[in-house]
């Protein structure tokens, strides 16, 4: 197996989390794995995104031009990254958008509204996380878990497993 | 075997220092080789070693020629424009024959430039950097991994050959993340160091210098530099290649460039066409030989590199009109891609050997 | 008949012969800062750090490790030393070029650390080995060959004061200014190394010894005049004593 996704969105949307624990998942099951942020002098706000690649073999660029899988928790941004996805490829959207794009799958997540009604509002990226590892198959849900709790703790692991299960159980809806 | 980690390239470089037995780091911040400096504090706490934020580069680097001449093993890491600051230190360093490592995670220059990843040290790194006749050894890793193993190389080569090691890497992997291991090292003793200054107990004085006023002193020791440099041109050439045997137009390249080449090799050849790849991992001592060697069987050479030609200046003084060199160069925070490459590749094989 | 030997040179001096000009200040500074490392027994512990210029020659003089230090940046050098030798004495020795131009940042900050060395610092009012150009410490009025007017505070600014400067530091320790110009003066001078160093052995914290000393070569003068020299026009405007204990 062997994919290249890119996670874009909006400073503070909790992209380079996303990109990190899927790589952090993807090294505990014992597969190559490469993930690079963009960075900048700002500190905060702006667009914020990452490459992750994902692969059973060598791993050569790590900067993703052409991803098999585009995440994007702001769907606003459906214009600017869309077109770079390979034909084929899939893009998850946090958020409806009015017209999909030609020759690539757009998928519906309701990450923010499910983070927000089940009380865990910043955690909307995990369940955009559960999501894309329900419909891809790219990483496992144990994985998944294992590697959060290796990061988090006590509240916050709670409500991250909460959202990540979230969206592992609701899954997206094709556009 | 160890484990492996998902870590940052610029805190790996720290991890494999420490590893590596370095318990003296002296720095300046500067982006994009923040996280180093951070980690090295954070570290040098844990194993009882010394992290000292200095007011300068110039004084960082005199520092690490301080703590060297007393016989530690020590670093420093910066970018572009601390590096530049730095280049009186590290010709100090060669002529007083001591060992350090310097590591610069590259950024966009001349001038401020910008933070983006950038190759534009090339010349800084290979030809010396500061003043007088002298090298310095410079190791370019392109994962995660190899900036791991070629920091331990690094000390040990510092101290082989008592000479200021640079690791040059760009911001790509300084940012980026992926597994590593860190492996125990097997390499052969060093001597010790019977020059290093401090607990005299009884022996004569040492001096560690880089002044050689006496008639015919300098000249002497500069001699016995080039000797030195010789001996490491001979012994401590590294390089990788990557489906040379039938190739037709090789890429060169060196870190993050290299690792896109690497995937326009695959893509390459996934559509049967003949491309290789040669990877120098000593940007110097230069693989000279092996490039000639190469230059003499394929059609075309492609350097693609995040400069405007340094690289390839190399490639050239190598290939000595054996064949083609042409350059794809991205500077200034423009990384390569895959699909630039591929399309070069391409041109260059319709364009026909002879044209080019 | 029994000899007695009055003068003995110090074990900290090598054997190699002195060559400062005639009337120079660096030879008694030299051979008083040799004195007091033997007299304090820490000959075998101690790292002198040598920079650029006049106080270059050292390196040679000293009788116990040295290293060469590039020019300004003896402080750096000597706190690469001390971190990795904490119970080492590490003596610098800088000229007012050095420690007062080019280097001023890497002292003060040296300084400010509280960084546990001693520095030596060699005033004598003007560049020695170049050749008698300005100097940071140059007074007003005096010519040199880039201020062949004299300086001018309009055109060159106002001499540096260092010890009055880094006293105010709360990581310094002990700051103070001798000079070489009567035996007197010599042998205070040598009490304020002492002390200078036994601050660092008590790790107290930074210490500098200033030293107001002839440059005859440079000031185109002869010994005994640039020895008036010093007590007439730099000994007031800088004036004598500890600055800080």
């Amino acid at each position: 197996m062997h994919a290249e996704v890119l996670v874009a969105g909006r400073g503070g949307q909790g992209v380079l989390i996303f990109g990190t624990v899927l790589a952090q998942v993807v090294v505990r099951e014992g597969r190559e794995v490469s993930y690079f942020p963009s960075y900048g002098a700002e500190v905060r706000g702006g667009l914020s995104q990452c490459s992750v690649v994902v692969s059973d073999g060598e791993i050569a660029s790590p900067i993703v031009e052409e991803p098999d899988l585009l995440v994007l928790m702001d769907p606003g941004l459906l214009e600017k990254f869309g077109p770079w996805v390979r034909p084929g490829g899939r893009i998850f959207l946090d958020g409806k958008v009015r017209r999909g794009l030609e020759g690539r799958i757009c998928m519906y997540v309701r990450a923010s509204g499910l983070a927000s009604e089940r009380g865990v509002p910043r955690a909307a990226n995990m369940v955009m996380l559960g999501a894309l590892a329900r419909e891809t198959g790219i990483v496992r849900l144990a994985s998944l878990e294992e590697a959060l709790e290796m990061l988090h703790e006590g509240e916050v692991l709670e409500a991250n497993r909460k959202a990540l299960r979230l969206g592992y159980e609701t899954g997206a809806r094709k556009l | 075997m160890g484990e492996r980690t998902l870590m940052k390239g610029n805190e790996v470089l720290g991890e494999a220092a420490v590893r590596a037995g370095c318990r003296f780091y002296f720095g300046y911040p500067i982006t994009p080789q923040n996280e180093l400096t951070a980690y090295m504090a954070k570290r040098m706490d844990e194993v009882g070693g010394v992290f000292l934020q200095s007011e300068s580069e110039l004084a960082a680097i005199n520092m690490i020629y301080g703590a060297s001449a007393a016989g530690a093993r020590a670093m420093t890491s910066s970018s572009g424009p601390g590096i530049s600051l730095m280049q009186e230190g590290i010709s100090y360093l060669a002529g007083a024959e001591l060992p350090c490592v310097i590591v610069n995670v590259m950024r966009g220059g001349p001038g401020l430039g910008n933070i983006a990843p950038s190759q534009g040290d090339y010349f800084q790194a290979t030809r010396g950097g500061g003043h007088g006749d002298y090298r310095t050894i410079v190791l370019a890793p392109y994962r995660v991994q190899e900036m791991a193993d070629l920091t331990t190389l690094a000390f040990y080569l510092a101290d082989k050959y008592r000479t200021p090691v640079v690791v040059l890497v760009d911001a790509v992997l300084g940012q980026m993340m992926e597994p590593v291991e860190f492996k125990e090292p097997d390499l052969p003793p060093l001597p010790p160091k019977d020059w290093a200054v401090g607990y005299m107990m009884g022996r004569p004085k040492r001096l560690v210098t880089s002044l050689y006023l006496a008639p015919g002193a300098l000249e002497r020791h500069n001699l016995h530099l080039k000797e030195k440099y010789e001996r490491i041109e001979r012994e401590e050439v590294r390089w990788e290649g990557v489906c040379l045997e039938d190739a037709e137009v090789v890429l060169v390249a060196y870190g993050t460039s290299a690792r896109v080449c690497l995937g326009a090799v695959m893509r390459g050849r996934s559509e049967g066409r003949r491309i290789g790849l040669l990877r120098p991992i000593t940007l110097w001592p230069f693989p000279w030989k092996v490039l000639r060697k190469v230059a003499e069987k394929v059609k075309a050479i492609l350097v693609v590199e995040m400069s405007l030609g340094q690289l390839m200046e190399d490639v050239r003084l190598a290939v000595e009109g054996r064949c083609p060199v042409r350059l794809l160069g991205r500077p200034g925070g423009g990384v390569p891609t895959v699909r630039e490459v591929s399309e070069k590749v391409e041109e260059m094989s319709d364009e026909g050997v002879e044209s080019l | 008949m029994k000899v007695l030997r009055a003068y003995r040179k110090p074990e900290s001096l090598t054997d190699v012969k002195f060559r400062y000009c005639p009337g120079c200040g660096h030879g008694i500074i030299a051979r008083l800062v040799a004195e007091v490392v033997d007299e304090l027994g820490i000959r075998e512990r101690t790292v002198g750090v040598a920079p650029v210029g006049c106080a270059v020659f050292v390196e040679e003089y000293f009788n116990f490790d040295m290293v060469g230090a590039a020019h300004g940046r003896v402080c750096p050098v000597a706190t690469g030393l001390k971190r990795v030798l904490p119970d080492h004495v590490i003596l610098g020795y800088q000229g007012d070029g050095g420690l007062a131009a080019i280097g001023l940042a890497e002292v003060v900050h040296a300084a400010a650390r509280g960084e546990r060395v001693t520095v030596i610092y060699v005033n004598n009012a003007v560049y020695g080995m170049t050749r008698g150009q300005m100097a940071p410490t140059t007074l007003l009025g005096q010519r040199t060959t880039t201020t062949p007017s004299g300086r001018n505070p309009r055109r060159d600014g106002f001499p540096l004061k260092v010890c009055e400067l880094l006293a105010g530091l709360e990581g310094t320790a002990y700051m103070a200014r001798g000079t070489v110009t009567s035996p007197r003066n010599v042998r205070t001078l040598k009490r304020y190394i002492e002390r200078a160093i036994r601050t660092q052995m008590e790790d107290r914290g930074f210490s500098l010894v200033e030293v107001l000393s002839p440059c005859p070569s440079n000031w185109h003068m002869k010994p005994l005049e640039a020895i008036a020299w010093v007590e007439e026009r730099m000994v007031p405007f800088y004036g004598l004593g500890e600055v800080k204990t």
